[in-house]
């Protein structure tokens, strides 16, 4: 398993192809009548509840972390990451548009203030 | 620094429409929505707190504030017909909470959130085959 940290990825991916693949998946499976809102949220929650489980405090990068562990997190966010692009989808919403509005707002409510700067030891 | 922030926000916003027709959002990717976040925590000297154990746990504590939105509806169905425009408005704010929180933890983990997820699909698709008789999704066993 390559690692992106410090490599290049070997390319970008999209909200609407992950949403593409999921529907198709879900269709062809015939999953999509269980695939209620509520459902796809309970079953979010459940892939949530192992992450990072017993590691104590963990360093940015995952320092002495072995490929398998890391290879474990990776299908684990990729879990949490599937089911939210499909319940997003099932409830008819653009996650995508939704998020960078998200963005935008957030960085309305937190404006960078100089005293941002004083924190910020990489701020040139 | 503020004035080069406020100028890529507004041509962020310029990029919504750019290229598109309005009616039809454009394509939006894990790493554009990765490099803004990266930036947005930089420039207000938030690095030094999102550590992967602090992400995770707002991480968690967002999936909670989605199920609130759900939490006396009963069940849903798809497409939420019924709900007001303010309810999916909500949603859409805790959905994006939720997303930007895990792109964020898969970041400073150094991990390629995308390219993970397309290689789980590869993986659930060998694990779940498709199989004519297969009609219940808790099925352990294929034939």
């Amino acid at each position: 398993m390559e690692y992106s940290n410090g490599f290049p990825s070997k390319r970008d991916v999209s909200l609407q192809e992950l949403s593409k693949r999921l529907d198709e998946f879900a269709k062809v499976k015939g999953w999509d009548q269980y695939h209620s809102p509520r459902n796809l949220l309970l079953a979010l929650v459940g892939e949530l509840s192992e992450i990072l489980q017993w590691k104590g405090e963990v360093a940015k990068g995952l320092p002495n972390w072995s490929s398998d562990d890391k290879e474990h997190l990776e299908e684990e966010l990729s879990d949490v990451l599937l089911y939210l692009v499909h319940l997003a989808d099932v409830c008819g919403l653009d996650l995508g548009q939704a998020a960078l509005t998200k963005i935008v707002k957030n960085a309305h409510k937190y404006p960078v203030t100089s005293t941002n700067y004083t924190n910020n030891s990489t701020y040139n | 620094m503020k004035h080069e922030l406020e100028i890529k926000t507004r041509k962020g916003d310029m990029d919504c429409s750019y290229g598109f027709p309005i009616t039809r959002p454009r394509d939006v990717s894990l790493q554009e929505l990765s490099k803004r976040l990266a930036e947005f925590a930089e420039v207000r000297g938030w690095d030094q707190h999102h550590s992967p154990r602090n992400l995770l746990l707002a991480l968690v504590g967002e999936v909670g504030e989605l199920s609130e939105i759900f939490q006396w509806k009963g069940e849903v169905a798809k497409g939420l017909p019924n709900w007001s425009s303010d309810d999916k408005e909500r949603l859409e704010e805790e959905l994006s909470d939720v997303l930007l929180y895990l792109v964020r933890l898969a970041d400073v983990c150094g991990l390629d959130l995308g390219q993970a997820a397309l290689t789980k699909l590869v993986k659930n698709a060998q694990k779940y085959p498709v199989v004519v008789t297969n009609n219940t999704p808790s099925s352990t066993t294929m034939n």
